[in-house]
C-alpha cells in the first residue's frame, strides 16, 4: 500500500530577483512500512520535500498524495488534522515547546488528540524511558542537552504511533551511540507497527540502517535504491 | 486544563513586561472604579440636595395636577399623612400647597413662588429650617408669618418684622391676598429660590388660595434613594389600601427631569471619557500582546506542524491575553476597591470654602459608592478594550503558516 506519492513536485523560492529551484520534478513512491534515508548535499531539497509531504509547505507544481489523499488543495487547517491523525514530525532543530517539561512536550499531541490525561502520562514516561531519559522527565528542554533534547522530539513524534514519520537530519546533533539507540527503536516500531520512516540525512549511520536510499540533487531524485539484508 | 498551563507559564515567560501589562490593566480598572465610584457619590449629594430642597424622594398628588400644577387639582390629604408616616422606609412627610404671588413692600412689588407649608412637618422633610439666616423659622401655628429669600427680601427692602402684602390667584379663580409679616430670611444658596421664593403657613395659604383644606403635593422623604422604587410600591399599596384612586404617587425624577437628565448626561460623557482613557491604555496593551506573538512564531508554527488546528492555536494566544486581561483586573480590583472603600467610608474633602457649603447644609465631601453599576461599567469597558485589543494577535495567529514560521527564529 502507497503511503505517500509525489507525482512532479516542483518547488520554486523567489530570492530577490532570481527564482531558486528547490525541487524540481520529484516522483516517489513510499509504500507503507518504509524506512527510507533521504540524502544529498546541502540544499539540495531534502528539508523542501519533507516540509512538502507534511503539508507544511506547497508544492509550486505537482501532485501529493497522502494516505491516498491529494493535499495540495488542502486548507490549512485540514492540513492540520491531517498532520495530527497520521504524521510526527521529527525537526533538524527540534523545536520542543520551552515552557513544557520533557514529558508534557512528549504528551502535547496526545493532547491534541485527545488522549485522556492519565493514558497520555503513562504512555509519556514510558517512550521516554525508552529513548533513555528517565529521570529527566521534568525538566524543561532550555536545560537539557542538544542530544536529549532531540531524543525528546522523536519521542514526541513517535509516541503517537503515526502512520508516517518524517524526520529531518535526527541525528544530527546526537553522538553514535545515541543515535544509534533512537534508530533501533524506530526500528523496531518500523518492524513492530509498520510505521513508516522516511528520514533526511547526511549521517552515514542512518543510511546504513535504511532499507531504501534516495539521493537527491539539486532538486532532482538522482537515485532510489533499495537495500535488502540490514535487518532483514 | 494543559492548554491553561502552557498559556500561565508563557505568561510567566517574561514576568517584567507581563507583571507591566497587569498593573497597567490593573491600574485602568482600579482608577475607574475609584472615578467612577466618585462620580456616584457625587450625585447621591445632587439627588440628597434636590430631593431635601425641592420634591423629597417622593411625592403624592392628586391625579392630573402633574405637570401643569392647577391648584385646582388639588388633593384632599386627609388620613394620608398619618398613614405614610407609619411606613418603614419613610422618615417624614410634609402637607405643601406650591403656588405663586406678586408679593410688595411700599413701592416695590416681585413675583414669588409662595410654599404654603406645615411648619413641625416640614422640618422633617426639608431643609428649609435649618437655613434661615435672619430671625427665625415658622412657629407651628403661626398663620401671620412670613419666610422670604435673602435676596427677595433686599429688593423688598424687607426685614424682620417688616409687614408685606401678596395678591395671587385662587384655586377657584378668585382673587388671593393678605398681609404678612416678615419672621425670618433664609439662604439656600440656590440663587432661584433666594431670588423668589416665599414661605408661608399652609392653613393661610389654604385659605387664601380658596383650597377647601386641599394641598397640592406631600412630600416624602425616605432613608435612602437605593429604595425608593420599593418604597414608590408600598406608598402606592397604602394609597390603594385607603381607597385613594385618586391620587398618584410620583418620583424626584419625574418630578424633577433636569435633575435626572443632568446625571445621565453627566454619566455617559464619563463613560465617554473613561473609555477614551482606556483605549489609549489599550494601544500599551496591544503592543505588549502583539510583542508576546511575534517573540513566539517560530513555537506557532512548531505547534502548527505538531498538528494543532489552527483556530485552536488561535485560542491559545487569546487565553494567554485573557489571563493577563484577568490578571490585571484582579490587580485593579485589589488596589482600587479598599482605596475606594476608604473614600466611601470618610469621604474625600474637595474644600470647596467650607464655610460656605456647610451654611447651606450641602457638604463639600463627596463619599464614593461603590455600586453594582460601577464595577459592570468599569469591568464592561476595560474587558471590551483589552480582548478587543487582544483579537489582533489570535486572530494572526490563525493565518501563520507554518514554514514561514519555522524559518522565524
Ligand atoms: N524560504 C526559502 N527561500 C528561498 N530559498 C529557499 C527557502 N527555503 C529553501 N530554499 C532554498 O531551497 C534549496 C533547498 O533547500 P533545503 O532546505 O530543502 O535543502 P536541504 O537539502 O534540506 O539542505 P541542508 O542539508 O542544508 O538542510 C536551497 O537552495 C535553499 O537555499
Ligand atoms: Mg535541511
Amino acid at each position: 500500500m502507497t503511503i505517500v506519492e509525489t507525482k512532479g513536485v516542483t518547488k520554486d523560492y523567489r530570492e530577490g530577483r532570481t527564482d531558486v529551484h528547490a525541487l524540481r520534478g520529484v516522483d516517489l513512491k513510499i509504500g507503507e512500512g518504509e524506512f527510507i534515508a533521504v540524502a544529498g548535499p546541502s540544499g539540495s531539497g531534502k528539508t523542501t520535500l519533507l516540509n512538502i509531504v507534511s503539508g507544511l509547505d506547497s508544492a509550486t507544481a505537482g501532485e501529493v498524495r497522502v494516505d491516498g489523499e491529494e493535499i495540495s488543495g488542502m486548507r490549512p487547517a485540514a492540513l492540520s488534522g491531517l498532520r495530527l491523525r497520521k504524521i510526527g514530525f521529527v525537526f533538524q532543530s527540534y523545536n520542543l515547546i520551552p515552557v513544557l517539561t520533557a514529558r508534557e512536550n512528549v504528551e502535547f499531541t496526545m493532547l491534541l488528540q485527545g488522549v485522556p490525561a492519565g493514558e497520555r502520562r503513562k504512555r509519556a514516561l514510558e517512550m521516554l524511558r525508552h529513548v533513555g531519559l528517565e529521570g529527566l522527565e521534568n525538566r524543561r528542554p532550555p536545560t537539557l542537552s542538544g542530544g536529549q533534547q532531540q531524543r525528546v522530539a522523536v519521542a514526541r513524534a513517535i509516541v503517537t504511533r503515526p502512520r508516517l514519520v518524517l524526520a529531518d537530519e535526527p541525528t544530527a546533533n546526537l553522538d553514535s551511540e545515541t543515535g544509534a539507540k533512537l534508530l533501533d527503536l524506530m526500528r523496531e516500531l518500523n518492524r513492530e507497527e509498520n510505521m513508516t520512516f522516511v528520514f533526511s540525512t547526511h549521517d552515514p549511520m542512518v543510511m546504513d540502517y535504511s532499507r531504501r536510499l534516495i539521493r537527491l540533487h539539486d532538486g532532482q531524485v538522482a537515485s532510489d535504491e533499495r537495500r535488502e539484508g540490514e535487518g532483514g | 486544563m494543559m492548554l491553561l498551563k502552557t498559556a500561565w507559564r508563557n505568561i510567566g515567560r517574561n514576568k517584567r513586561r507581563s507583571v507591566l501589562s497587569a498593573l497597567a490593566i490593573g491600574f485602568a480598572f482600579g482608577l475607574l472604579v475609584f472615578s467612577m465610584a466618585l462620580q456616584r457619590g457625587s450625585y447621591v449629594d445632587m439627588i440628597q440636595n434636590t430631593v431635601r430642597v425641592h420634591t423629597g424622594h417622593l411625592q403624592i398628588q392628586q391625579a392630573g395636577h402633574f405637570p401643569e400644577r392647577l391648584l385646582s387639582e388639588k388633593l384632599d390629604p386627609a388620613g394620608i399623612l398619618e398613614a405614610v408616616d407609619k411606613l418603614p422606609r419613610v422618615v417624614g412627610a410634609a402637607p405643601r400647597v406650591m403656588t405663586a404671588a406678586l408679593v410688595s413692600k411700599g413701592e416695590h412689588t416681585f413675583g414669588a413662588a409662595v410654599f404654603g407649608i406645615d411648619p413641625e412637618r416640614e422640618k422633617t422633610v426639608s431643609t428649609l429650617a435649618s437655613v434661615v439666616r435672619e430671625g427665625a423659622f415658622l412657629a407651628p401655628d403661626d398663620r401671620e408669618g412670613v419666610l422670604l429669600g435673602t435676596t427677595l427680601a433686599k429688593n423688598l427692602g424687607a426685614a424682620v418684622g417688616d409687614e408685606i402684602v401678596f395678591i395671587g390667584q385662587g384655586a377657584d379663580g378668585s382673587m388671593a391676598a393678605g398681609k404678612l409679616i416678615v419672621r425670618g430670611l433664609f439662604k439656600m444658596g440656590m440663587g432661584d429660590l433666594d431670588r423668589a421664593a416665599m414661605a408661608v403657613h399652609l392653613a393661610t395659604v389654604q385659605k387664601a388660595f380658596s383650597m377647601e383644606g386641599g394641598v397640592t403635593e406631600i412630600a416624602v422623604l425616605l432613608d435612602s434613594e437605593r429604595m425608593r422604587p420599593e418604597a414608590e410600591r408600598e406608598v402606592r399599596a397604602k394609597l390603594d389600601g385607603m381607597g385613594r384612586k385618586d391620587a398618584v404617587v410620583l418620583g424626584w425624577p419625574t418630578l424633577m427631569p433636569g435633575v435626572e437628565q443632568g446625571i445621565r448626561v453627566d454619566w455617559n460623557s464619563g463613560l465617554i471619557m473613561y473609555a477614551a482613557l482606556v483605549l489609549v491604555v489599550g494601544f500599551g496593551i496591544a503592543n505588549t500582546f502583539l510583542m508576546a506573538y511575534m517573540e513566539r512564531i517560530h513555537e506557532l508554527g512548531v505547534l502548527l506542524a505538531l498538528g494543532m488546528p489552527p483556530r485552536r492555536l488561535s485560542r491559545m494566544v487569546y487565553l494567554e491575553s485573557v489571563l493577563l486581561v484577568g490578571l490585571g483586573i484582579l490587580v485593579g480590583l485589589a488596589g482600587g476597591v479598599p482605596i475606594t472603600y476608604y473614600y466611601q467610608v470618610n469621604g474625600i474633602d474637595f474644600g470647596i470654602n467650607e464655610e460656605l457649603t456647610a451654611k447651606y447644609g450641602m457638604s463639600s465631601v463627596i463619599h464614593a459608592q461603590l455600586e453594582p453599576l460601577v464595577f459592570a461599567w468599569a469591568g464592561g469597558i476595560v474587558l471590551a478594550i483589552s480582548l478587543a485589543v487582544a483579537l489582533y494577535p489570535a486572530l494572526k495567529a490563525a493565518r501563520i503558516k507554518p514554514v514561514e514560521a519555522l524559518r522565524h527564529t
